[in-house]
This record gives C-alpha cells, sequence and structure tokens, in this order.
C-alpha cells in the first residue's frame, strides 16, 4: 500500500473517479436531469399515498383549531355534563353510549368504559388552553402556513380524494386565518389539474367524484369570471361536468357488477356528495344561462344559441 | 433459537411487508393499486432496511475487526488491509445481494404484468434499477466499513447514513433553497453533491413509466462508477485493521 505505485494507481484512480463523477454532474445539470421535487419513499400519488391522505386530515383539524381536536374541545366543554352541542351528536359522550341505558341510570358504568372515557378526558387536558390572550397577527400568520402546508401535502399524497381536493381548494379559495386574499387563480390551477389527473382513472369511482368536484368549482369561476371567457368555454365547462358524473355512474355501476366492495359509509358519502354536486350544477346552470344569454352574448364571437 | 438473529427481521421486512402492507391500500375498490404497492414496498423496504440496518453492521465489523486484534492478527500473518476491507465488504454484501434478490422476486412475482411486452419492461425496469441501488449503496457500505475501523462503529455508520439520506433527500431541498437565490457557491454545492435520488426508480414502478433509455442508463451507470471509484479510492486511505490506542 506505500509502494509508490500502489500511491500512484490510487491517485490515478482518484482523479478518474472524480472526473466521471464531476463530468457527468456537469452534463446532467447542463440537461436540467438534476432538478427535481424530493418525494419520500414515493409516496406522493402512490397507493400508500392514499393511506396517508386520509391520515393527515386529523393533523389539519388539529392545526386548523389551533392545538386541540373536535374531540377534545367537546370533551373539555363537557366535562360530562351535557351541553347545547350534544343535540347533534357529541364525540366525548362515544364511550358513555358504548354502556347502556340501565348501566348508566345505576351508576353501573363498566371499568372499561370509565377508563376509555378518563384517558380521552387525561388526553383534553394535554391539550387545555390556560392562556386567555388570543393569538397575535404574526401567530395567526404562522398557522395559516402550517394549515397551508399540510393541506397541500395532503393533497398531493392523493390528489384524486375528493375530501382533501375540496379542503385545499376552499383554503385557496377563501381568506381565512389572516391571509392577505383569496387566490382564485391558484384554486383554478389547482381545479384543472385535479380534473386532469382524475380523468385518467379507469377503476375508481371516487375519483369521478373528485373531478366532477373539480369541473364545478371551473364552472363557478367561469361564472365568476364571466367577462374573461367565450360561451363556448362557459358551455364546454357545463359539459365537462356532466361527463364526469356519466362516467362516476358508469364505474359505480361497473364496480358493482364485479363485485368490487366499496364500504357502506364511502358509498354513501360518495352518493350524497355527487347528490349535492348535481344541486349545485342545476343551480349554477340557470345561473349561467341568463348570464350566457345577457352579460357573455356582448363579448362572445362564439355565442351559438 | 432466534436470539441475537437481527437477519430475521431483516428478512421479515423484505419479504412479508412487501406482501402485507399492499393490503393497506384501497384495494377492494381499486384493484389495480396491489401490484404497484407491491413493488413499492419491496424496494422501499430493502432502502430501509439496506441504510438502518445494512450500513450499521459494515460499520462494526470494520470497528470490531480493528477494535479486537483481529486485524492486526491478519496483518502480521500477511493479510493486506486492502485485503481485509475488501473481505469484510464482500461478507457484508453477502447479506445485501439475497435482499435485492429477494426485492426482485416479489416484483416479478407477485406485480408481473400479464401482456408479455409489458412484462419484458418490467423485468428490464427492475434490473436496472437492482445495478443502480447497487452502485450507489455498495461503495457506501465500503466507506462504513473503513471509517468504522478507524473512527469506530458510530460515526462509520452515522457518515453513510447521512450522505444517503442527503443524497436522495437533501439535495432536492438544497436545489429549492439555489431556486429561490442563486448563488455560485451553492450551485457548484448542489452539482458535486452526489445524486443518489437519480439511482431511485420507484416512481418508474409505481407510475409504469417503462425502463429507461439504455444510453441515458448508461450516463448514470457511468456517474455512479466515478462516485463509487471516490469513495472506494478514499475508503482504502482511511481503513485502518488495527486500532492505534
Amino acid at each position: 500500500m506505500n509502494s509508490y505505485p500502489a500511491k500512484l494507481t490510487m491517485c490515478c484512480a482518484l482523479v478518474t473517479g472524480a472526473a466521471l463523477w464531476g463530468g457527468m454532474a456537469v452534463k446532467f445539470a447542463s440537461e436540467d436531469k438534476l432538478s427535481y421535487e424530493p418525494n419520500v419513499a414515493c409516496l406522493k400519488g402512490s397507493p400508500y399515498g392514499k393511506i396517508f391522505a386520509l391520515a393527515m386530515q386529523g393533523p389539519i383539524g388539529f392545526y386548523w383549531h389551533e392545538g386541540k381536536t373536535h374531540e377534545h374541545a367537546s370533551t373539555l366543554a363537557d366535562d360530562h355534563e351535557h351541553h347545547a352541542g350534544c343535540a347533534d351528536g357529541c364525540h366525548g359522550h362515544q364511550a358513555e353510549a358504548a354502556a347502556t341505558g340501565a348501566e348508566l341510570r345505576d351508576g353501573n358504568v363498566p371499568l372499561r368504559v370509565r377508563t376509555q372515557e378518563k384517558i380521552k378526558q387525561m388526553e383534553a387536558t394535554v391539550h387545555r388552553k390556560t392562556n386567555g390572550e388570543p393569538l397575535s397577527a404574526a401567530h395567526k400568520q404562522y398557522i395559516q402556513g402550517e394549515v397551508e402546508d399540510k393541506l397541500r401535502l395532503a393533497y398531493e399524497l392523493d390528489p384524486t380524494n375528493y375530501t382533501n381536493y375540496g379542503n385545499y381548494h376552499l383554503f385557496l379559495s377563501i381568506n381565512n386565518l389572516g391571509r392577505a386574499e383569496a387566490d382564485d387563480y391558484a384554486a383554478l390551477g389547482i381545479a384543472s389539474q385535479t380534473l386532469e389527473t382524475c380523468k385518467q382513472d379507469e377503476l375508481d369511482p371516487a375519483s369521478w367524484v373528485t373531478a366532477a368536484n373539480a369541473a364545478y368549482n371551473i364552472i363557478d369561476h367561469i361564472g365568476r369570471h364571466h367577462k374573461d371567457y367565450s360561451v363556448a368555454q362557459a358551455k364546454a365547462s357545463l359539459a365537462e361536468f356532466d361527463s364526469c358524473i356519466g362516467r362516476y355512474e358508469e364505474l359505480l355501476a361497473q364496480a358493482l357488477r364485479d363485485g368490487r366492495a366499496i364500504p357502506a359509509p364511502r358509498l354513501t358519502e360518495m352518493e350524497g356528495r355527487v347528490a349535492y354536486l348535481k344541486r349545485l350544477r342545476k343551480a349554477q346552470g340557470v345561473y349561467m344561462q341568463r348570464i350566457m344569454s345577457n352579460d357573455m352574448a356582448a363579448h362572445s364571437p362564439h355565442h351559438a344559441n | 433459537m432466534i436470539q441475537r438473529k437481527v437477519w430475521i427481521i431483516a428478512l421479515f421486512c423484505a419479504l412479508v411487508l412487501p406482501i402485507v402492507l399492499p393490503y393497506l391500500t384501497p384495494y377492494e375498490s381499486n384493484p389495480s393499486l396491489l401490484e404497484p404497492a407491491r413493488a413499492q414496498a419491496a424496494w422501499g423496504c430493502l432502502w430501509v432496511v439496506t441504510i438502518a440496518w445494512l450500513f450499521f453492521q459494515a460499520a462494526r465489523f470494520g470497528d470490531d475487526t480493528a477494535r479486537s486484534g483481529l486485524g492486526a492478527y491478519f496483518l502480521s500473518s500477511g493479510v493486506s488491509g486492502l485485503s481485509q476491507m475488501m473481505q469484510i465488504w464482500l461478507a457484508c454484501l453477502s447479506f445485501l445481494l439475497p435482499l435485492v434478490l429477494v426485492a426482485l422476486a416479489v416484483c416479478f412475482i407477485g406485480a408481473m404484468p400479464s401482456d408479455s411486452a409489458q412484462a419484458q419492461m418490467w423485468v428490464a425496469t427492475n434490473l436496472q434499477y437492482a445495478a443502480l441501488f447497487l452502485l450507489v449503496v455498495t461503495p457506501l457500505m465500503m466507506v462504513a466499513v473503513s471509517v468504522g475501523s478507524r473512527f469506530g462503529s458510530t460515526v462509520g455508520y452515522l457518515i453513510p447514513l447521512c450522505m444517503s439520506v442527503y443524497g436522495m433527500y437533501g439535495v432536492g431541498y438544497l436545489a429549492m433553497m439555489t431556486d429561490v437565490q442563486s448563488n455560485l457557491l451553492l450551485d457548484w454545492l448542489y452539482i458535486v453533491s452526489p445524486h443518489y435520488h437519480l439511482a431511485d426508480l420507484t416512481p418508474r414502478l409505481v407510475f409504469k413509466h417503462g425502463s429507461m433509455l439504455s444510453s441515458e442508463f448508461l450516463q448514470l451507470v457511468i456517474y455512479f462508477a466515478g462516485i463509487k471509484i471516490v469513495l472506494a479510492m478514499l475508503s482504502t486511505l482511511t481503513f485502518q485493521p488495527k486500532a492505534v490506542a
């Protein structure tokens, strides 16, 4: 190892290696092959991304509610006393609900239920806010940034998930938590991008619910900024929505025919969303008809009614 | 009987997780998710097992050889430092290669496309991936052995660990930084960093991009061979078969 030829060989090898490494790196940099966005374990957009996208909804709620969840809030609010909010279902009383009415009347709550309740209560107390001061503007802005990052991440993990798409789109199109102003065009960009992604799915009807949602958001955008669009574009947006709903119904029927198991709550949720979107589309259709024949006709060369 | 047999955990991760994890995805409503999920889990587990366990083993072997006096003994019996390092490194490869074969087997048996042209492409992509993966991790394993022998197993483990994580993800964040503000130094740091993310072909498998063009694949092989030579030489210089008191 210490002989002169060995040292020379090593030096030559080092120089060769460094030349190959550096040379190729410079070549790749000039061809712009080195630029990339990190996607840890390829999670974003992958089958596992779908699970993590669902799991992200908890942390988003936690930040949105400034450090506690609905469940913490209701557990702390009642401390076993029923309150007005319990009328429409209170998370804090789920454990109590597990005990039968007779057991509760007798004060004979099973140890299992009492322990579950106690653990929940302890968890809620960890998040109890004792500082009466409201958050400063800068702090609110920080939380808003965190919420935005988490919403974006959840969306990127699974762009075909209608909840995550809906949340992210809504966040972009409103001004809340100290946002300076709503970003209509970013929201439109996300809607168009989502529509294109979801239209690739040939199997899962849920992706087409998201597609229909995005298509509705585009119609809504055109409705609000109708001066920038032609009648043909407005009509195309309405047709796009209708075709998404049609494709959803086809794929759902296909899935049921193939015997693919769609969990009942998910099916109910999808059906509910689609029914809601159809109602929105109907109302929006009437509005669009009116603006197409009144406002848009004047500046549109394509108006053919 | 199974005490102190860490390979069981490694084999469990490499073999059982790619079979079990895909069933966590919403495959009931979309059965086409299963195959890409298997391939993703197989390669993901291989990366994790290699980075978390094999680099540590390599560093510990290097450390043990120097510390126990075994290296000094071999040196006195005429086995050179270079030869010792190579033998420890090959011993580590004897763990790594079966794990790579397991990942390939999961992809070939559990996720092979039915169409023959697609199947051919799938095999080619997986073999390209295996080649790039080995070109990236084997030199880092040598670094672990040699740094472990000179600086102890903790440092020997941390250096290849940091290098691989930096090369896989860190450089991406560095790129974001250089995009915001252009800085000559950062730009060059970015270019000469080891871009290990180029060897991560998981997205090609998950999103069915097909195999790489052979000319572009060859360029990557040359690039990683360059890094391999540099790291191998530096490892040879660093390896120390007997501990200095």
